[in-house]
């Protein structure tokens, strides 16, 4: 694939690509924006390549949670490695900007607190299949696992959401 | 496939989340800017590791050539010359005496000319007859 297609290809996916780097990130933008940049930078240079196996959009994402990952794991090594007393400020929880809560609705503002009580796998169902609207398929590419496994991790994150929202709305 | 089994209220509270989340999205060209390499440092960065490993084989190469191996001690003569710490303690009075063989006439304490010296001409064996 050519670089301006490529660059066509992200630009089109980009709103989609930011809202799963967010999810892949536990709504930290800052650090959403910089797996974002660190992902393109990899597919315009040809470190990840798309072989044409999978739809775009799947390879792509599998790509942003890859790197996000690399990020974490490479934060984790960071804070083994510094002091100890700094090891447990090293992975700060991100402070979301007063005015950008302020500018949410509430019901948002519970899905993301609920969200983010659920298990990584859960929450990243969720959001391929509701928030992305992928199929379980197409899910079960991006997170590397059987459709079967999808399947039951997507069922079950689903009861436990909306008891989470029942019991946050009581 | 799609497991849309009475999901619609969650679908659309994601729907919500997906436009909020929208707005927020950095500009797509600002951040592939960013993605981008300056111009000609990609090419910088492979040429500043290839001087560097020259010029580290160069000291190498500087440093093996500048030593002078000497004559490799032959392992046999090593353990010749070797003493042992406590070899002293073997060195008993009188061990040049036990080293030495002893000769007829020579004194076994004084060196063998002033031993015989001492020891003088033969007394003459007189005969019987």
């Amino acid at each position: 694939m050519s670089r301006a297609r490529l660059e066509a290809e992200l630009a089109e996916l980009h709103g989609a690509s930011f809202g799963w780097a967010l999810a892949c990130c536990r709504t930290d933008r800052g650090e959403a924006e910089e797996v974002l940049q660190a992902t393109y930078l990899k597919v315009l240079d040809g470190r990840a390549r798309f072989d044409g196996g999978s739809e775009f959009k799947t390879w792509l994402f599998a790509v942003i949670r890859r790197t996000a990952a690399e990020r974490r794991r490479r934060s984790w090594m960071r804070a083994l490695a510094l002091d100890r007393w700094r090891a447990g400020h090293a992975e700060p929880t991100p402070v979301p900007d007063p005015e950008r809560l302020a500018s949410r609705s509430e019901a948002a503002r519970r899905l993301r607190v609920s969200l983010r009580a659920l298990p990584a796998r859960q929450r990243e169902l969720l959001h391929l299949v509701l928030y992305q609207e992928l199929s379980l398929e197409e899910a079960a590419q991006v997170v590397g696992i059987s459709v079967g496994s999808v399947r039951t991790h997507y069922h079950r994150a689903k009861i436990r959401l909306r008891r989470m929202l029942g019991e946050g709305g009581r | 496939m799609r497991d849309s089994d009475d999901e619609s209220d969650l679908r659309t509270a994601f729907a919500a989340l997906r436009r909020e989340d929208a707005t927020e999205a950095p500009a797509f060209e600002a951040l592939l800017a960013r993605a981008r390499p300056p111009g000609g440092r990609r090419g910088l960065l492979p040429l500043l590791g290839g001087l560097t490993a020259v010029s580290v084989v160069a000291v190498v190469l500087a440093v093996m050539a500048g030593r002078r191996p000497g004559p490799a001690p032959s392992p046999a003569a090593s353990i010749e010359q070797w003493i042992a710490p406590t070899d002293f303690l073997l060195r008993t009075p009188g061990y040049e005496i036990l080293q030495t063989t002893p000769r007829i006439g020579a004194s076994p304490v004084l060196p063998p000319a002033e031993g015989a010296a001492l020891s003088g001409p033969r007394p003459k064996r007189r005969s019987m007859s």
